[in-house]
């Protein structure tokens, strides 16, 4: 059983300080109201523990996580990792710290460039650092059985893969640049409820095979509770509540996560309890 | 309105980039302008002298530039070494006939295309539409030289039209109806080379433009409603296809302009192909600078026209 | 593609391929060689070849016999008193190919005889063997032509396609210059600004290089719209997050993008190129005598009397109009080729 945050004096992994993203309107000025995407998120991730941040569409939370990665640059605010600010980092200092936050696209089809292999395709961080020839073929194998893909498809174009497949490649792509975090984008969403369970079960066993911290982004308030250690809530751009998993669900503060907490009652009332129980 | 304000300035500077272009190459060629006129024995010293203080001719090729740009405000394009005289007075007449061959050419082009389009629209896949797509691929793929030397090959040896010129020896004396006939004559074969080489591709996007708007489903209403067939095509189908269509008179303009140089050379019209042909031979900087504005500007002019009847026939633009 | 796609795809491969090995293996095929005179033969017609000799008899070597020439006039006679019969893989005049010095040629008739396929031009020069040479030289001016402007289109719209912003904006506006301007004129006018009278090579290479230069700006736009694309995938992206430089980027994930855009540029731009190189040697300012191109072959037909009486001097567009035709087909096969695959 996981401890409960701040309970073993484990350092975060991840912090996210007053992380702040506003787009300008579009054309040589500003239009006169710019978007806030984000404003004022602060988030604490601990190694080995999932924090779930559940959202609706429009919310932020591609945003947040473009953000984290550095595809997109934040406005403002700190991100806390490996005890330098991560939104700092430029150049070659930036290509390497940057290896250790994964993300993990929603559409894994589009994250995978359609004439490479599977082969390739894994293999790509890899030979950003610097690896090649047999051993690291071996690595990726390795990778593949870790992710359950079948050594024997490691030729197969990526467009071969079904979408569950897919998103195994691409995990097993984020793993081979042996990151500390992983950011799942809605990585389940638009998967078969039977492979989304086969997922949830891979990720766990991950989690601990690696010591990942996994930062899992969902609509999904279901998903969220079948792998969430924490949860954080998202709507318009700020988090109204987050803390551990079980306290946000005993005890929903803000009335946005007390509706949210309704309908997901309502849909699936055995996952509520086996998440409760289970923990 | 600002859509035109827009094109008009997108005009102008194209002009200027092309004319800066022409006067870069200026001032890369090797021998100066000036040595040239004082080697001419034709041409007086005073000339000459004069000649230096309007275009700068002592100057660098940026001054040059100016004082052409200068004289161009007064209509002046520049003296020809070749000929010794003022390059207006030679570019003017030439590019009144080039004008006279490609815009003749296109009207030809056009009422031919579309008669032929709509029709092979409207008979899609019989056999004779099937010759006609062969005919337009095979057309196509030879290139315009070629054809043009075959069709000079065969206008020599067949002595049906006259080859070469614009009219006939004695034309001063002759009818005004014989002078049509003459001139009709002389235009035959550049304007058959030339509508010939437009053709294949007019066709095709005009077949393409009506078959697709006869497709539409307002059409079938019509046809519920008891209109006739001809009708419908001409006076419901015609004006939707004619929107894309209206884009292909820009570069028909263009392609016909290009077209016409060579046809110009090869066939002995004399247009602005020949004379930029001498001008080039003979060093003639001010001809050739001149020639290539005037082309610039017919083929520019061209595209803008043709926007400006997109404009007008598109209400979507004018809103927009 | 289906079966019967890939027949005519394969087929018209084929074609192409034995055209383009006629040309390049010009001093094999040609008879003759270029440069040799006959002035006795000045403007001969094609040697008339014939299967049935005089006694009406049917023989399969066919055979020639030789022309007499009137000293006015041009006009030639067939002696019916000797027999040539032709010969295949004869030994003849030497050529080199590939650095090799060869003798054997595909056909030809024993001296005094000849076989002037095409006739021949006002130095007695045989027209065929003329055309095949002037061949190499004019698809090889197109071929490296459009070699320079692929690369010059590929960089800079790349370039602008890649990093965006200002340095796409200035790239564009250029190119939209170059595309405003009729190409024709355009490089006539960059030619008429260089020296008229050069040696062969160096009139070569100036044209090639010219040609090339002129025409990048339509490429360019085509390589910038595949690169934007490309630019904004996920897997770009991915790639980032492992750290990946920006010229890795280029390399593994856009340019392979771009490849099919190039190749059908490639297709489009070589028999357009060829055509350059004709038009500007017809006209005097590409490569000069005595070295034949397809260009300055033609340029004959510009005398009224060669129009009028020696009508074989259009050989060398007959024999151009061919590749013009199969270049035209090829692209068009490809292009349906690359439409189906469109991911």
């Amino acid at each position: 059983m996981k401890s409960e945050q701040g309970d073993t004096g484990t350092a975060p992994i991840l912090a996210v300080r007053n992380l702040t993203k506003i787009f300008l309107g579009p054309g040589l000025l500003a239009s006169p109201s710019p978007v806030a995407a984000l404003l004022e998120i602060s988030l604490t991730m601990w190694p080995s523990r999932t924090l779930a941040l559940v959202g609706e569409t429009g919310s932020g939370k591609s945003t947040l996580a473009r953000c984290l990665v550095r595809l997109e640059e934040a406005t403002s605010g700190e991100i806390f990792f490996d005890g330098a600010d991560f939104r700092l980092l430029r150049g070659a200092k930036l290509r390497s710290a940057r290896r250790q936050i994964q993300l993990v696209f929603q559409d894994a089809m589009s994250a995978l460039n359609p004439r490479f292999s599977a082969l390739e395709a894994i293999a790509e961080p890899l030979i950003l650092q610097g690896h090649s020839g047999p051993a690291m073929e071996r690595q990726v194998l390795a990778l593949m059985d870790d992710v359950g893909l079948p050594a024997a498809w490691r030729n197969r174009g990526t467009r071969q893969f079904s979408g569950g497949q897919r998103q195994r490649l691409a995990l097993a792509r984020a793993l081979a640049a042996d990151p500390q975090v992983v950011i799942l984008d809605e990585a389940l969403s638009g998967l078969d409820l039977s492979v989304q369970g086969q997922m949830i079960n891979l990720l766990l066993d991950l989690q601990v095979t690696r010591r990942l911290a996994f930062l899992f982004i969902t609509h999904d308030v279901g998903l969220a509770a079948s792998i969430g250690d924490d949860l954080a809530v998202l709507k318009n751009g700020s988090i109204l509540e987050s803390s551990t998993i079980q306290e946000v669900f005993a005890h929903p503060c803000h009335p946005y996560t007390q509706s949210l907490m309704a309908i997901m009652a309502r849909n699936a009332m055995g996952t509520f309890e086996e998440a409760s129980g289970r923990r | 309105m600002r859509y035109i304000l827009r094109r008009t300035l997108h005009l102008g500077f194209l002009l200027l980039g092309v004319s800066l272009l022409s006067f870069f190459f200026l001032a890369l060629a090797p021998g100066n302008f000036l040595d040239n006129l004082r080697l001419n024995p034709q041409i007086s010293t005073e000339t000459v002298a004069a000649l230096r203080v309007q275009y700068g001719l002592d100057q660098s090729a940026l001054m040059q530039y100016f004082h052409w740009l200068r004289s161009l405000m007064h209509g002046d394009f520049g003296f020809s070494l070749a000929y010794n005289q003022q390059a207006s007075a030679l570019l003017l007449p030439r590019a009144r006939n080039t004008l006279l061959l490609t815009i003749t050419a296109a009207a030809v082009s056009w009422i031919l295309s579309l008669a032929v389009g709509i029709w092979a629209a409207t008979h899609r896949n019989r056999f004779l539409d099937r010759v006609i797509s062969l005919g337009t691929t095979t057309l196509l793929g030879i290139p315009d030289l070629l054809l043009l030397l075959l069709l000079l090959l065969l206008a020599a040896r067949t002595s049906i039209l006259p080859v070469g010129g614009m009219v006939s020896l004695d034309f001063e004396a002759m009818s005004f109806t014989q002078k049509c006939t003459d001139l009709a004559a002389h235009m035959m074969l550049p304007l058959g080379a030339l509508v010939l080489g437009a053709l294949p591709t007019l066709v095709s996007h005009i077949r393409d433009a009506m078959s697709t708007a006869l497709q539409e489903p307002f059409l079938m209403a019509g046809a519920g409603h008891g209109i006739s067939r001809r009708r419908l095509v001409l006076r419901y189908a015609l004006p939707v296809a004619a929107n894309p269509l209206i884009s292909l008179i820009g570069f028909t303009v263009g392609a016909l302009l290009s077209g016409s140089l060579l046809v110009e050379m090869v066939l002995g019209w004399p247009g602005l192909g020949p004379l930029l042909l001498e001008a080039i031979m003979s060093r003639d900087i001010y001809l050739v600078i001149g020639a290539v504005m005037f082309s610039s500007f017919f083929l520019v002019g061209g595209t803008f026209l043709a926007d400006l009847f997109l404009y007008w026939n598109d209400p979507r633009i004018r809103v927009g | 593609m289906n079966k019967m796609q890939h027949h005519k795809l394969f087929l018209l491969t084929m074609v192409l391929a034995v055209l383009h090995a006629a040309v390049i293996f010009a001093g094999f095929v040609a008879p003759y060689d270029p440069a040799t005179q006959n002035r006795e033969f000045a403007f001969a017609p094609p040697t008339k070849i014939h299967f049935t000799n005089s006694a009406g008899q049917f023989t399969w070597r066919p055979f020639v016999r030789s022309s007499k020439g009137d000293e006015v006039g041009h006009s030639y006679r067939e002696d019916t008193s000797e027999l040539f019969p032709m010969r295949f893989f004869v030994h003849g005049d030497r050529y080199r190919i590939a650095g090799m010095s060869m003798s054997v040629h595909l056909f030809g008739v024993d001296a005094p005889g000849r076989v002037f396929t095409l006739g021949t031009d006002s130095f007695g020069r045989d027209v065929l063997s003329r055309a095949l040479y002037g061949g190499q030289i004019s698809l090889l001016a197109g071929l490296v032509a459009t070699a320079i402007t692929l690369l010059i289109g590929t960089f800079l719209g790349g370039l602008a396609g890649f990093y965006g912003g200002w340095l796409d904006d200035a790239i564009m506006r250029v190119a939209d210059l170059f595309l405003a301007l009729p190409w024709l004129y355009l490089l006539f006018a960059i030619r008429a600004f260089l020296p008229l009278q050069m040696e062969p090579l160096q009139a070569f290479l100036v044209l090639v290089v010219v040609i090339g230069t002129v025409g990048w700006a339509r490429p360019a736009r085509l390589v910038r719209g595949v690169v934007l694309s490309a630019r904004e995938r996920n897997y770009v992206h991915a790639a980032r997050g492992f750290g990946a430089s920006d010229g890795y980027i280029v390399w593994r994930h856009i340019l392979p993008g771009a490849a099919g855009v190039i190749v059908t540029q490639a297709i489009l731009l070589i028999p357009q190129y060829v055509m350059a190189e004709i038009t500007l040697s017809f006209l005097g300012l590409g490569v000069g005598e005595p070295v034949p191109t397809w260009g300055n072959m033609l340029n004959a037909l510009m005398q009224m009397s060669v129009l009028q009486s020696y009508w074989w001097m259009i050989a060398p567009a007959l024999l151009a109009i061919p590749f013009f035709l199969g270049y035209q087909f090829l692209g068009s096969l490809w292009g349906e080729q690359v439409a189906r695959v469109k991911p």
